[in-house]
């Protein structure tokens, strides 16, 4: 797996006034706006526009790498690279992946949407997308950008309890995986 | 008017020769708490005239009479004498009948009792005076100012051997100090060459005085530690060691995780 070409994956028609991404219409809406369009609706809608923003950024990545298995082979900094630019040309920041021991946390920065719950449920979306897993997320973080834990349901709402009794996202990642503290 | 005088003399010499002859006895002063004055004597000296016709009757040669000094008696401390000191008049003055005392036994002085000559430079006895400690003048010192609240007042330098003992110190004749001048001197230049390497050398101000010259310092070398041994006394004990294999390791370490593919993190994420 390559690095994506992002070259022309936006062009704007202005004679027709239409603007498509990867084939697809678009919308070019002001950040402000759209913060105020996810707040406004409920927890279930928002998480819907979320999950389906990312699974188109998952098709396209998994497009890109010659499909669901060539996703999965491909290496770390691939994937990454793949989602990352997909986050960025809809102007949802950076990524970047940490790998805590077995754990899966991606770090998105920069993100003009200050929705963690947002952003969280948009890569796990893209993930899912991209490799045809069934992951689920919880934010560990909010600080400087925002850190989602990828796990699965159990693991994800055991750490969202932990996170609630008040221990640290980095206790909670280590008792995910049988640390004593 | 000698010859009632020389009949006197001549019945007094006759009895005191008789008693004289008598066994000796011996009055000793009883001490109490009374204050009892001792009696008091009056020596009269006998006329020149008399004193020969004596030395005629009894045929032997008088001495040219003695010098009169006057007798003290010992009186307690605490009593004054009542004793009067009679001057000594002319010898050729004659003696009315009420300054010729009749000396008896009473006037006998015991071996116990002691006679004083006293110094003409001394004053009388009489006029002795024992003072109590008490009345001991003390040397002036400046009252201190009270103390203040929380404050001790520091004890100046009282010497009170001088007032309860008696016991005077010498005075301590203190030379003038010659006037001094610092001079700092590196004594690690006039040391020997082993010693000025040595790391236990010190510097020191010694004072001089002041003519160059006339006082010659001393060098102090002051070695803080033992002179290190020479090299020949020295015996190195070095460990002898075998290489051997001293650990031995059992079982296998776990494998970090280390996901090649973004498949198998994956996986392992969703394990959890």
């Amino acid at each position: 797996m390559t690095s994506p070409d992002l070259t022309h994956a936006v062009r704007f028609d202005l004679s027709t006034g239409m603007v498509s991404h990867e084939g697809g219409a678009s919308v070019v809406i002001s950040a402000k706006a759209f913060g105020e369009l996810i707040a406004a609706v409920s927890a279930d809608t928002r998480a819907s526009i979320a999950s389906d923003l990312g699974a188109a950024m998952g098709a396209r990545i998994q497009k890109h790498s010659g499909g669901e298995k060539g996703v999965r082979s491909a290496s770390l900094e691939s994937v990454v690279t793949s989602l990352s630019g997909e986050l960025a040309i809809a102007g949802f920041g950076t990524v970047t992946l940490e790998r805590w021991g077995r754990a899966m946390v991606v770090h998105v920065a920069h993100s003009s949407i200050q929705a963690p719950d947002f952003i969280a449920v948009l890569v796990t979306s893209a993930i899912s997308a991209s490799t045809g897993a069934a992951a689920f997320s919880t934010v560990l973080s909010k600080q400087d950008g925002v850190r989602v834990l990828i796990a699965s349901r159990a693991a994800a709402e055991r750490a969202r309890k932990w996170l609630d009794e008040g221990v640290t996202w980095g206790d909670a990642v280590s008792r995910l995986q049988g640390g004593a503290s | 008017m000698s010859t009632p005088i020389i009949g006197r003399l001549e019945a007094l010499l006759a009895r005191v020769q008789r008693r004289a002859q008598d066994p000796r006895v011996h009055h000793v002063f009883e001490t109490s708490n009374e204050t009892v004055a001792p009696p008091s004597i009056q020596t009269v000296p006998p006329s020149p005239d008399a004193r020969a016709a004596i030395a005629q009757e009894m045929n032997v040669t008088t001495p040219p009479p003695p010098a009169v000094l006057p007798v003290a008696t010992v009186a307690p401390l605490e009593a004054e004498s009542h004793s009067q000191l009679v001057a000594a008049r002319g010898i050729d003055e004659p003696l009315t009948d009420e300054e010729v005392l009749e000396l008896d036994d009473r006037h006998v002085v015991g071996e116990e009792a002691t006679i004083d000559v006293i110094d003409e430079d001394e004053p009388p006895p009489s006029s002795r005076r024992h003072k109590p400690l008490d009345e001991v003048p003390k040397p002036e010192v400046p009252h201190p100012a009270p103390p203040e609240s929380g404050r001790q007042i520091a004890a100046q330098e009282l010497s009170f051997e001088d007032d309860l003992t008696g016991v005077r110190e010498a005075r301590k004749d203190v030379p003038p100090e010659p006037e001094l001048e610092h001079d700092r001197i590196s004594l690690q230049s006039v040391e020997p060459a082993v010693q000025a390497t040595s790391p236990n050398s010190m510097e020191m101000d010694i004072p001089t005085l002041g003519a160059p010259g006339a006082f010659t310092p001393e060098v102090v070398a002051l070695p803080l530690a033992a002179p290190p041994p020479a090299a020949s006394q020295v015996q190195v004990i070095r460990a002898e060691l075998r290489e051997v294999e001293v650990a031995q390791v059992s079982g296998v370490l776990p494998v970090s995780f280390e996901p090649k593919t973004f498949g198998e993190l994956l996986d392992a994420t969703l394990a959890l």
